[in-house]
């Protein structure tokens, strides 16, 4: 079998490489790629937590990627669940926070407030057509 | 006129083209990708007592990108690299004491990815309650008082503080040392209350029931000013931990013990506590520095 494919350098870097980084694409490597993003915000009351759940039905458990803004208005969007100083006491530390989780027809993302009012937090997500396997 | 369906797709060897399992597709036009915009790597250090450092990165995207962040430790597991979010515990090399809690976080913002580590235990720090005191004065019935040290009007009195499982290296480098002994209250006279304290000289000290065992050539006198109500009391004892760590059979989690003796104060001059309710607290805080490292990812894509 031939071998063939299609290579995509990048500036400065010979198409003989071996290194993988040296390639802008290479078609003997899958791409991570984005089959789904977006982004939403939900309101959720003091001491409760809401639930969002996106379906992918994609059949396997994919990577996936979230940003959450927990504090409204503050402009800066945390990776993943935002982890308290004490995460036993994650839920009367007087902040907001979330995890998520994911199956292969799901991703859910769960915000929890405990900051003595209300709240809406503004989340992001991408949910990557791999599974990374 | 109608729109063709075109693009680009390459799966992966062996599939077909056809393939409804997005997985066997490398790349499909159909299907944007993260773009990298840059990756960087910044350190900042927690030094001895400390519990937080972050590193700010400017991207100058003038919008909020998606990203991904590493950190990791010196000292810590080899230095390995975490992803963040992450909550690590475990114990530092170099030092015996499993006590060292970490917690990364990062975000993004319009101009900056900021990512933070925060430590749930102070740097090189650890604190150990009493758990054994030896009263040569205190009274009796069901709410005792004691007197940690001073003139109740019988003579001078002392007492011997017992700490168990000390978690410091032997000849470790301290930045300080203290006792601190909470829930105490003055004599009824208006003068000094004069006490040395010293560290018991032992490897492993057993429990305290006098105050005849050898104490260190380390001591500090001082006087103590009368303060009105309950109030709480430390002093310094940073030379005498020092030489009792320098011993030569100390180790880590042995067992250290402290006498808090009278200095000639006058009668009516003491400090003394309810024995049902004082506790006393030894805060031992060892010379060091951790440099923490993160590794940031940056995508072109926005958040928002």
């Amino acid at each position: 079998m031939a071998d063939w494919g299609l290579k995509v350098m990048v500036d400065g870097k010979s198409v003989d490489s071996v290194e993988p980084r040296d390639f802008a694409f290479n078609s003997q490597y899958a791409i991570v790629k984005i089959f789904m993003e977006g982004s939403g915000n939900i309101t959720v009351a003091d001491s409760e937590y809401q639930t969002v759940t996106i379906t992918h039905n994609l059949g396997f458990i994919p990577i996936a990627l979230a940003y959450c803004e927990n504090v409204p208005s503050s402009g800066n969007y945390y990776i993943g669940s935002y982890l308290a100083s004490n995460p036993i006491a994650i839920l009367n530390s007087g902040i907001t926070s979330y995890d998520s989780y994911l199956t292969t027809t799901t991703t859910v993302i769960k915000f929890y407030n405990n900051s003595g009012t209300s709240r809406t937090m503004v989340y992001k997500y991408y949910i990557f057509a791999d599974d990374g396997a | 006129m109608t729109a063709l369906d075109y693009g680009i797709k390459v799966v992966k060897a062996g599939k077909s083209i056809t393939s409804t399992d997005l997985r066997d597709i490398i790349m499909s036009s159909k299907y944007s990708m993260l773009k990298q915009h840059s990756t960087t790597t910044g350190s900042a250090t927690i030094s001895q007592g400390g519990t937080s450092c972050y590193v700010d990165f400017s991207h100058s995207l003038g919008y909020i990108p998606a990203f991904l962040a590493y950190v990791s430790v010196s000292g810590f597991e080899s230095s390995k690299e975490r992803m963040i979010p992450n909550y690590s515990w475990g114990s530092i090399a170099g030092s015996e004491e499993y006590n060292f809690f970490g917690i990364s976080n990062a975000y993004a913002n319009s101009s900056t990815i900021r990512c933070s580590y925060n430590l749930a235990v102070p740097y090189n720090t650890v604190a150990y309650d009493a758990d054994g005191v030896f009263w040569e004065y205190q009274t009796g019935g069901d709410d005792p008082v004691g007197v940690v040290f001073g003139n109740p009007g019988e003579g001078g009195k002392s007492t011997g503080w017992h700490f168990s499982g000390v978690q410091v290296p032997k000849d470790s480098a301290l930045t300080s040392a203290q006792i601190e002994i909470k829930n105490v209250f003055s004599g009824p006279t208006n003068s000094d209350t004069k006490y040395k304290i010293w560290g018991i000289d032992e490897d492993n000290v057993g429990d305290i029931n006098d105050l005849g065992k050898s104490t260190t050539d380390a001591y500090d006198a001082r006087n103590q000013a009368k303060v009105g109500g309950f109030w709480n009391f430390g002093t310094d004892c940073k030379d005498q931990v020092a030489e009792i760590i320098a011993r030569n059979n100390w180790a880590a989690g042995n067992n250290m013990g402290f006498y808090i003796r009278d200095d000639a104060s006058v009668s009516g001059a003491y400090v003394g506590a309810a024995l049902n309710s004082v506790s006393a607290t030894l805060t031992v805080v060892r010379t060091g520095t951790i440099t923490v490292t993160f590794r940031v990812i940056i995508f072109k894509d926005k958040i928002l």
